[in-house]
């Protein structure tokens, strides 16, 4: 791997259990979250504070379980993304500097449509940034697999990693 | 090539289930049975012990007074929790520090068995099977033949990857292809000669196929539906991400179980909501004891 230099490899990983999320802006940390399934990871990178976030979220919506919702929001989609940003801000991050990333929402062979937690997974995600004017950078979103995600605080490396090959993105 | 024969008989090397899970079914089994000799059994395996104590003072339970003794352990839980924990624990024991061929580790294994376990049994209650305990146990164990399997496919790991993703064929095919036969073939082989009732085998045989013909022709009704629940948790499990191994999302959800269980998307999320922090809770309540 290219991407790969000492400092990365000797980088302070914190891990973002599922249903959980985590901001850092200290440069040594990376983020990582393993086993995403259906599950989403968003991924937020700020080059101007150097400071990054993740989330996991495993459900579209709060209302699948709002007394969960309560005590884990990170769990689903639509109460965990907002606290995601309300938690970088907090940081000091502006809107505006920050580059977003998607990663996850694979789904197995489903060709009625009957069972599809990680398109919905999705969508909620779509309908959250579009309705809040943000952009997405990139996403590896889809498809019959799982993923592990890296983002590196130093400067924004993304890497995905699934079945056995990493990409950067 | 490995033989398929070489396979199926190698399950016969596999470590047995131990003495305390036997005994307490032939307890299950005998009517004059009673709670003392239940506790006797628990009192001699310091993991099933842990494991009980652990579960009754449990929050599920909410009791006042703190539960210490195996006897008190055993009268709180019933003893048809206990058979299910005493095959629970059994089943830890005996799973290796790392399933190689399936790229996954035993915790990340285990916590598959339960999520799956806690799935259907939430699958079945939703469907009112009530069956709850056999969908737990079921579910638990429907893997078991991965036990076997693992050891032949770490020799194949390439020519299984090939499978999954060149020829994006689903787990049970990459397998049949490079082994001959399948993780739930050898299953059912494993539930056998750990002499488990006749339904764990059924279940851990058809669960990636529940309306396959056989498994229509094999089971009753019951049985079936018990299968159906495992096939949607093991899918839901996989979706969720609780032990996503080199089969990953290579699979088929069978609509036909989906509806007779009458399984819509937003039941589906429904489940996984309030059975997240429980899947949570009991794998840790039903870790080895140490």
């Amino acid at each position: 791997m290219g991407k790969e230099t000492l400092a990365r490899r000797s980088a302070n990983q914190v891990v973002v259990g599922m249903g959980d999320l985590a901001v850092t802006d200290r440069t040594g940390d990376v983020l990582v979250t393993y086993a995403l399934g259906s599950c989403i990871a968003l991924c937020l990178y700020d080059p101007v504070r150097k400071a990054a976030g993740m989330i996991h979220y495993m459900l579209p919506l709060s209302k699948a379980s709002p007394e969960k919702a309560k005590t884990r929001p990170a769990m689903f989609g639509d109460t965990g993304i907002p606290l995601l940003f309300k938690k970088m801000f907090h940081l000091g991050c502006r809107k505006e500097d920050l580059v977003v990333k998607a990663v996850g929402g694979g789904n197995i062979k489903d060709e009625k449509g009957i069972f599809n937690i990680g398109k919905r997974n999705i969508t909620v995600l779509r309908k959250i940034l579009w309705k809040n004017e943000i952009l997405l950078a990139a996403e590896d979103v889809g498809g019959r697999k799982s993923r592990t995600v890296r983002l590196f605080v130093e400067d924004g490396l993304t890497l995905v990693s699934s079945q056995g090959e990493e990409v950067e993105l | 090539m490995i033989s398929q024969e070489e396979i199926l008989s190698s399950v016969d090397h596999l470590p047995g289930l131990g003495s305390s899970f036997a005994r307490i079914s032939e307890l299950g089994r005998d009517e004059s049975s009673e709670l003392e000799d239940y506790a006797r059994v628990v009192e001699s395996d310091p993991a099933l012990a842990g494991n009980l104590l652990r579960l009754a003072n449990s929050a599920e339970f909410g009791l006042a007074r703190q539960v210490d003794s195996a006897a008190q352990a055993v009268a709180v839980l019933g003893t048809r929790r206990v058979l299910s924990v005493a095959l629970a624990t059994a089943l830890r024991g005996v799973i290796p520090g790392e399933l190689a061929g399936y790229g996954i580790d035993a915790r990340d294994f285990w916590r598959h068995c339960i999520a799956v376990g806690v799935l259907a049994q939430e699958l079945g209650q939703e469907a009112g099977l009530g069956m709850e305990e056999e969908c737990f146990l079921a579910g638990l164990l429907h893997d078991i033949g991965k036990l076997v399997t693992s050891t032949y496919l770490a020799r194949e790991a390439p020519a299984l990857l090939k499978g999954l993703r060149r020829e994006q064929l689903a787990l049970v095919e990459a397998e049949r292809a490079v082994l001959g036969v399948d993780h739930t073939e050898v299953g059912s082989a494993v539930a056998e000669r750990w002499d488990l009732p006749p339904g764990i085998g059924f279940v851990a045989r058809w669960h990636h196929h529940p309306g396959s013909r056989e498994g229509e022709d094999g089971g009753d009704e019951i049985l079936r539906a018990v299968t159906e629940a495992v096939h949607v948790a093991d899918c839901l499990a996989h979706a969720l991400g609780y032990g996503t191994d080199i089969g990953e999302l290579s699979r088929e959800i069978d609509a036909a179980s989906m509806e007779r269980l009458g399984a819509s998307p937003p039941l589906l999320e429904r489940i996984a909501g309030r059975s997240i922090p429980e899947i949570e809770e009991r794998t840790r309540l039903l870790e080895e004891g140490k």
